[in-house]
Order: C-alpha cells, then sequence, then structure tokens
C-alpha cells in the first residue's frame, strides 16, 4: 500500500526486501519532496532501519526501484549514493573510534564532498560543523571517548561534511533529555531551511510532532498510513500497531 | 596515532640510514654482518609489503603465495628464457599480483578470522600444482642454479652483484627503502585515511563516500605485487627455491611478526620489527636454540598481541610523549 | 572389493577426523576462541602416549586417560591465557594461537626431533569373514572411541543441566549472561572438555599417523573445515563432515596420489568459508547440540 508517487526528489517504487527467510519491506513506494521533512514511524521490526538501510545502499532490494534526483539510484553501491548527495547517521553510532573528533568529520569532507584534501581551510569547515552540534570542545579527542550522545551528535556533523543535499536521521532523538531534543528539533528546521531534506526514524515519537510535515507509519514492512502528524498519531490502526509497545509520550 | 612527531623522526631515520651505509667503509668487510643484515633489509621489506594490506584490518596468513608465485614465476622465466633477472623479478610481482586479484574475486565478501583462514587455505593451491607439475617446475626437486643478480655497468663502474655481497648488501637496502617509501605513501595520504577509515568502522566509510571495493582491491594488488618483487630477489639471491621452501608458513608468519611487534600503523613499524628481532634471531637466538631457534617468533607473536598490542614502535613513542 | 576396502578405510580416518574436530568444535562453540595450535594440542598427546607406551611400557589403552587428564589442564592453561585477548575476539585468538603453534611446534621439534614416530599396534589384522575385507584393531578403537565420543558429548548436551547451559552459551552468549549464567564458568568447562576430547585424540593419532612436529596445522585445518561444515553447536554434523572429508580425501588419494590430497582440503575449507558462512557467525538462531 502506498500513495500515488509523484516525482519526489527520493522515490521508492515497489521495493521490497527479503532476508533468508523473512520479508523485511513488502511493496513500498514511498516518495519525499524537496525540503520535506518526514518521519518514519511504526513498532520494532516494522522496517525503518531496513528502508534506510536499502535507500543507502547497505542492502540492495530484491525488487523494486529506488530514484533520487530522477536517478536511479537502486543498485548503487553506498560510496556514490553519498556523492550524489545522500547522508545517514546511523542507530548504533559508528565512529571511526581511534581518530580524533576533528579527523572523523574530516573524512566525511575529503571523501564525501568535492572539498579538495590537505586544503587550508579544512579544518576550520570541520570545527564550523562541530560547532553546529556542540561538540567543538572535544574536537581533539578520540571519538571513542565520547558519550553515547556525544557519538550520535558527531554521526551529524560528519554526515553533513559530505555536502548532502538529502538526510537521514535514524533514532537521532533516542535518549535525550527534553532539552536536548528541542535543541535538536532546532537543528533539523534549521537544516531544512538550508535547503536540506530529510527523512527521519523516530520511533519513540518524541521529535515527530516538533518537526515532520509529513508522517508515514510501517508495521510489518507496509506502510498503513501516511499523512500529517496530527491525523496519524490519532489513528487507531496505528495505535493498534504499537500496542504491545510502550511509547514514551504524544500519542 | 598516526602522527610520528615529523623533526625528531627524520632526525633518527637520517642517522640511522647514514649508519647502514656507512658501517662497511668504517668496519672491516664482514661476510656475517653481510649476509645478516642483507636478509634483514629483505624481511624488512616482506614485512612492509605485508603490512600495506594489514593496514585495512584484514590480517593475511597466506602471503607466502604470492612470494612463492613470484620465486616460481621468476625463476622460470630466467631459467626457460633467460631473461635478465632485473627484468624476471617484476614479472614475478606481477604474477603475485594476479593472483592477489583472484584473491579479491573471491575472497572479496569475508572479513577476520574467516579471511584469515581463506588466505591460509589459499597457500595450497599453488604449492600443490608446482609441486606435482614436475614436467615444468621440477617439483619438490626444486629449482636450481637459477642465475644470480647479474652485474651492473655504469658508464666505467662495474658492480659484480651477483658474486660480491656488499653489492647485494647496498641493492637491498635501497629495494627496501624503495619499499618504505612506498609504504610511506600509502599511509600518509588521501588513501591512507581512506584505508584508516575503512579498517576503523567499514560501513560509515562507505557511507561517507570511501570506495571501499576499490581500495581493498587496489590495496591488495599493491601488496601481492610488493611480495611477489620480493619473492623474484629471494630466487635470485638464493639460487636454488623449492615448495616447501617459498610456500612455507614461515614466509606468512614473518612479516605478521615483525610488523606486530615494530607497530602496525607506524610507517617504519615493520622495518624496525625487522631490524630488532632478525638480528636476533639469526645472531643470539641461532646459537643458543640451534633447533628451535624460531620459537622467539612465536613468543613474540603471544606477548605483543597480549601485552603490546601497537607494537613496541608505539610503545616507545608513547614513552617519549609521556616525558 | 578394493572399494569397500576403500570405504572401510575411509570410514574410519573420518572417525579420526571428527574425534579430531570434536575438541576444536565444542572450544569454538562456547567461546568462541580460533585456537589454530589445535593440531600440536592433539600432537602433545599423541606424544605423550608414544613415551608411555615406547619408553615405559605402559599398556595402549592406559594411556587415553593420562592423555585426557593432562590435556584438559593444557587446555586451561590456554583458557587462563586468552582471557588476556582483546577485541575482535576471533581473529586475536587466531593471531595468538597461531604463535603458540609456533611455539609448540619448535618446543616439540627441540624434545622430539623432526623424526617421524608411530605407536606400532601389536594386535592382528582381523579379517573379515567370507569376504577379504581387512579391519585393523586401530581402526575399530578409532571408530568405536569417535561414536562413543560424540555420543557422550550429545547427551552432555542435550540431557543435562549442565549442557543446557553450554548450549545456550553457544547460542547467544549475551541472552546467556542475562539469563543468569555464569558464561566465563562455561568458558572454562568448554575449554575442559574440548581439552578431554583433544586427549582423546592424541594417542589415536599416534597409532594412526606419524608424529613429526610440523604435523599439527593439517590436523587443525581438518578440524576447522569439520567444525564449519557441521555448523557451530550442531555435534551430530561433526561426524557426517568427518565420514565425508574421510571419503572424499581417500577417493582423492586413490585416484590422484596423495600429493593432491591438501589441494582437496584447501579448496574445501575455502568453498566452506564461502557457501557456509553461517558455520562461524556468532549467533545462529536454532542451533541443537
Amino acid at each position: 500500500m502506498g500513495t500515488k508517487t509523484q516525482n519526489g526528489f527520493l522515490e521508492l517504487r515497489n521495493v521490497r526486501v527479503e532476508f533468508d527467510r523473512r520479508v523485511a519491506l513488502r511493496d513500498m513506494s514511498l516518495h519525499v519532496m524537496k525540503q520535506e521533512i518526514v518521519s518514519v514511524i511504526g513498532p520494532n521490526g516494522a522496517g525503518k532501519t531496513t528502508l534506510f538501510n536499502v535507500i543507502c545502499g547497505q542492502v540492495k532490494p530484491t525488487d523494486g526501484a529506488i530514484h533520487f534526483n530522477n536517478e536511479d539510484i537502486t543498485h548503487w553501491p553506498p560510496h556514490r549514493i553519498c556523492r550524489a548527495g545522500v547522508a545517514r547517521t546511523f542507530q548504533i553510532a559508528k565512529p571511526f573510534p581511534e581518530m580524533s573528533v576533528q579527523q572523523n568529520v574530516l573524512v566525511g569532507l575529503w571523501f564525501g564532498s568535492k572539498k579538495q584534501y590537505g586544503s587550508l581551510t579544512e579544518q576550520a569547515e570541520a570545527e564550523e560543523l562541530l560547532e553546529l552540534v556542540h561538540l567543538s570542545a572535544k574536537s581533539r579527542l578520540p571519538a571513542k571517548d565520547l558519550t553515547l550522545s556525544e557519538q550520535r551528535r558527531l554521526e551529524i556533523a560528519r554526515a553533513l561534511a559530505t555536502s548532502p543535499q538529502f538526510l537521514l536521521l535514524d533514532e537521532v532523538a533516542a535518549g535525550l533529555s527534553p532539552h536536548a531534543i528541542k535543541e535538536m528539533a532546532e537543528l533539523i528546521k534549521a537544516l531544512r531551511h538550508q535547503g536540506l531534506t530529510l527523512l527521519l526514524t523516530d520511533h519513540f515519537l518524541t521529535l515527530t510532532s516538533k518537526v515532520s510535515d509529513r508522517l508515514v507509519a510501517l508495521d510489518q514492512g507496509e506502510i498503513i498510513m501516511e499523512g500529517k502528524p496530527g491525523e496519524v498519531l490519532q489513528s487507531a490502526e496505528v495505535a493498534s500497531a504499537y500496542l504491545g509497545e510502550r511509547p514514551t509520550r504524544n500519542l | 596515532m598516526m602522527r610520528t612527531g615529523s623533526k625528531p623522526a627524520a632526525i633518527y631515520f637520517i642517522a640511522i640510514l647514514l649508519f647502514f651505509i656507512c658501517w662497511p667503509f668504517l668496519f672491516q668487510n664482514s661476510a656475517l654482518y653481510y649476509r645478516v643484515m642483507t636478509m634483514t633489509f629483505f624481511y624488512g621489506a616482506l614485512a612492509l609489503a605485508w603490512n600495506v594490506y594489514a593496514l585495512t584490518g584484514n590480517i593475511s596468513l597466506g602471503h607466502a603465495a604470492f612470494f612463492g608465485l613470484g620465486a616460481y614465476g621468476s625463476a622460470l622465466l630466467s631459467y626457460y628464457w633467460h631473461t635478465s633477472p632485473y627484468l624476471t623479478i617484476p614479472f614475478g610481482g606481477i604474477v603475485g599480483a594476479l593472483y592477489g586479484a583472484l584473491w579479491y574475486a573471491v575472497f572479496r565478501s569475508l572479513r577476520g578470522a574467516r579471511f584469515a583462514l581463506a588466505t591460509l587455505a589459499s597457500v595450497e593451491i599453488p604449492r600443490v600444482i608446482i609441486d606435482n607439475w614436475e614436467s615444468f617446475t621440477f617439483g619438490s626437486l626444486g629449482l636450481i642454479g637459477i642465475s644470480s643478480l647479474t652485474t651492473l655497468r655504469f658508464g666505467s663502474i662495474v658492480i659484480a652483484v651477483g658474486e660480491s655481497l656488499k653489492a647485494q648488501y647496498y641493492l637491498l637496502l635501497c629495494f627496501t627503502l624503495l619499499i618504505l617509501f612506498i609504504h610511506w605513501k600509502v599511509m600518509k595520504s588521501k588513501w591512507g585515511w581512506a584505508i584508516r577509515a575503512l579498517r576503523e568502522e567499514e560501513t560509515a566509510a562507505s557511507m561517507l563516500g570511501v570506495n571501499t571495493n576499490f581500495i581493498h582491491f587496489a590495496t591488495l594488488l599493491l601488496s601481492a605485487f610488493l611480495t611477489g618483487l620480493c619473492g623474484g630477489i629471494y630466487a635470485h639471491l638464493m639460487g636454488l627455491i623449492e615448495p616447501p621452501l617459498v610456500f612455507s608458513l614461515h614466509i606468512s608468519a614473518l612479516p605478521l611478526v615483525l610488523t606486530m611487534f615494530g607497530g602496525r600503523y607506524l610507517v617504519y613499524g615493520p622495518l624496525l620489527g625487522a631490524l630488532i628481532l632478525y638480528p636476533l634471531d639469526q645472531l643470539l637466538f641461532h646459537s643458543l636454540l640451534p633447533v628451535g631457534h624460531s620459537i622467539l617468533y612465536g613468543l613474540m607473536i603471544i606477548l605483543t598481541l597480549l601485552f603490546f598490542p601497537r607494537g613496541i614502535g608505539s610503545w616507545v613513542q608513547k614513552r617519549k610523549t609521556a616525558s | 572389493m578394493i572399494i569397500l576396502q576403500l570405504f572401510i578405510n575411509a570410514f574410519s580416518l573420518g572417525s579420526f577426523y571428527a574425534l579430531v574436530a570434536l575438541g576444536f568444535a565444542l572450544i569454538f562453540g562456547v567461546t568462541h576462541a580460533f585456537n589454530l595450535a589445535h593440531g600440536e594440542f592433539v600432537l602433545l598427546g599423541g606424544y605423550l602416549a608414544y613415551i608411555l607406551v615406547g619408553q615405559m611400557h605402559f599398556p595402549f589403552l592406559l594411556t587415553l586417560p593420562i592423555s585426557m587428564l593432562a590435556m584438559i589442564f593444557v587446555a586451561v592453561l590456554l583458557q587462563k591465557l586468552l582471557r588476556y585477548v582483546n577485541e575482535p575476539y576471533e581473529l586475536n585468538t587466531l593471531v595468538v594461537t597461531f604463535g603458540l603453534a609456533l611455539v609448540l611446534q619448535n618446543g616439540m621439534l627441540m624434545l622430539f626431533s623432526a623424526d617421524y614416530r608411530f605407536i606400532r599396534s601389536t594386535a592382528p589384522i582381523i579379517e573379515l569373514p567370507k569376504t577379504q575385507l581387512v579391519v585393523t584393531q586401530t581402526q575399530i578403537i578409532l571408530i568405536l572411541t569417535s561414536l562413543l565420543a560424540t555420543t557422550a558429548l550429545y547427551i552432555l548436551l542435550r540431557r543435562t543441566f549442565l549442557g543446557k547451559a553450554l548450549r545456550a552459551t553457544i547460542q547467544d552468549r549475551e541472552a546467556a549472561k542475562l539469563a543468569g549464567i555464569n558464561v566465563r564458568r562455561m568458558s572454562l568447562i568448554g575449554f575442559a572438555i574440548g581439552g578431554t576430547l583433544i586427549g582423546l585424540a592424541g594417542p589415536l593419532y599416534a597409532r594412526t599417523a606419524y608424529l613429526y612436529p610440523s604435523g599439527g596445522i593439517e590436523a587443525t585445518l581438518i578440524a576447522i573445515i569439520i567444525t564449519i561444515f557441521a555448523g557451530v553447536g550442531r555435534i551430530r554434523g561433526i561426524l557426517l563432515g568427518g565420514w565425508a572429508l574421510g571419503i572424499a580425501e581417500s577417493l582423492t588419494v586413490y585416484s590422484l596420489g596423495t600429493g593432491w590430497r591438501e589441494l582437496v582440503s584447501s579448496l574445501f575449507l575455502i568453498s566452506l568459508l564461502l557457501l557456509r558462512p553461517e558455520g562461524i557467525l556468532p549467533r545462529r538462531m536454532g542451533a541443537n547440540g
């Protein structure tokens, strides 16, 4: 099930992902328009992370196609998708542990964007991005010494270093204090203002109502509902999909 | 971690280099010194060649395959077609690289312990084939009488490389410096950062624009080529090769020991390991334990991995910066 | 007739391989320690039996319990040593035991020299009635021992409480920890039982194949091949795997001669690594004992 696909900035057409004997995504059709902020919600196992993985090339679809900026990226390797302008963070942060925080960001700059390796401004640019996520103070520390939520912020700075047009944030609000969530929401809105399109997963529904233009609810690999946050969050179907789960707020 | 304080390190490097260059002029001709140091440089080069791929995080236990193929490729070309060693050696490198490409094609999805095991098993394939193909390779009898390195002439300067231990010493010193240079360039460059990113967190690296497949392919090919070169040199230096010798576990293990001991993530690490361990083994342990002296290498692997996994080189560095 | 004789030999060889593999499989299953010195440990048991029989004139069967006891001790020492290994555990234990294998090889070289050694069986060869098939006492002991050992292990894993705890640790270490199982103790027990099995294989090795210091690597490779073939934690598969490998090797030697044997085992191993990666994945749904 899915809405009629218009020509979106990002488009999934009838994407199916199967692992061994398990179907993670069924006949998924989704589109995201330029500068939209779309949140994907759903219970555990609904397919949110698989969705991210298939868009970014970590996983190949068994069937269907993915188009970004009018190009067919279905079978592209991750690094090529990155260079095309797509960046993501990971639910479990994957920093380069032995590199410093700044070096982590520099890697993004060197390989993901068109910036030159060894340019005079690269360190300053990296610092700017770290400033955005409030990590400047820890710039010289090895990334493994950061706390989990700091590592998540590093992920964002690093992803932004690749000069993306489309950013996927995977459970970026998990475990954050209400104040930090508010700051995250501000950051997301600021990024959209700067021209980015964003796709988020938000299992605990903490960010969703604050930033999203549109909500997509998944369950068992399918879209069960799509629409404005208010509508979706009040739907009985979505509630029953979450039943047995305990969303922490706002349902 | 990858910063070697540039000024002091460069000074040490030049000092040590001058030492090796000048030693033969300062002290009397000592055949023992030449023999031991020539092979020390040789194994240092071998270790550096191995580490080029080990930098990606994939530990290979099967580099003897490239070595043996390089040795046989080089020796057979020289034997049957009487080609100059200075051509057969690069040819040996190419043969090694071809097998490296095969590794990439077959083992590309393997990582960690699985990869190490597969590389270990892969040595048997060329070894058994060469061992059994007696009509062409002389099988287990070995290939003897391989021509030694031919004399070089530069105008009126004649260097009888094949006969002179001294010339071989300098030749291998130059060769090792070349490999060291390549190792340096691989580590301290944009490519070096890509390899490091791949090693530390492959998934994230690919999502940041690092072409991880290509990096694996290119570094493996380079490592295999350089190891094949070493094999070719070995053939012409020793004059005789046989399958159990050039495809031995010892050849696969030694670079690993030397590199881990000297420092996996240092430019000069593998070479440092060779400079310390090989002479120690040949001069000291050989006389103490003529039969089981290789026990040193086994002990070194265990001690290094358990107690200073970053190698003695970085341990020394840490102490310097702490004081 | 030759085919049947070949089959008997292959069957006994396969049983031997399975026995060699059991200890490795258990240790790897419970702890994920990759013991590349496994073959050398088997050789140690073999050399021990060789000395007991040759110099102290012990009856062969007595060497089995002695060797088993000695190997439990050695295996537990190894477990203590491996506790110092950092992540990634599988790879690092592989490299450390690689070093250990070199140490043991050279140690044995110094103690026993490179000469090939063998424990000769004094029992007569048994001829099966009405056929021209022969079978040696050693072969019978091999087949019986490997069947017994496998059955004993199977019963331990499936019917005892300890076995359940071991199986839980094999399936999912983290979950086992959460369920209150002392995984540290399980590692120790895993190594101890593994040591017993290795100690059982040692003396039989000395009766079946030549003992020489560098012979360990082959035994290790065989153990690895069969373990991957069977899948982590699957014990029945080990017997099957052993027999399969025994038959494959015997056929190769019969048709191509001994020179190609290692090539076949290597290709076997590589194919398994490529096709059965779940044989060494840390998590496996529904593994049985």
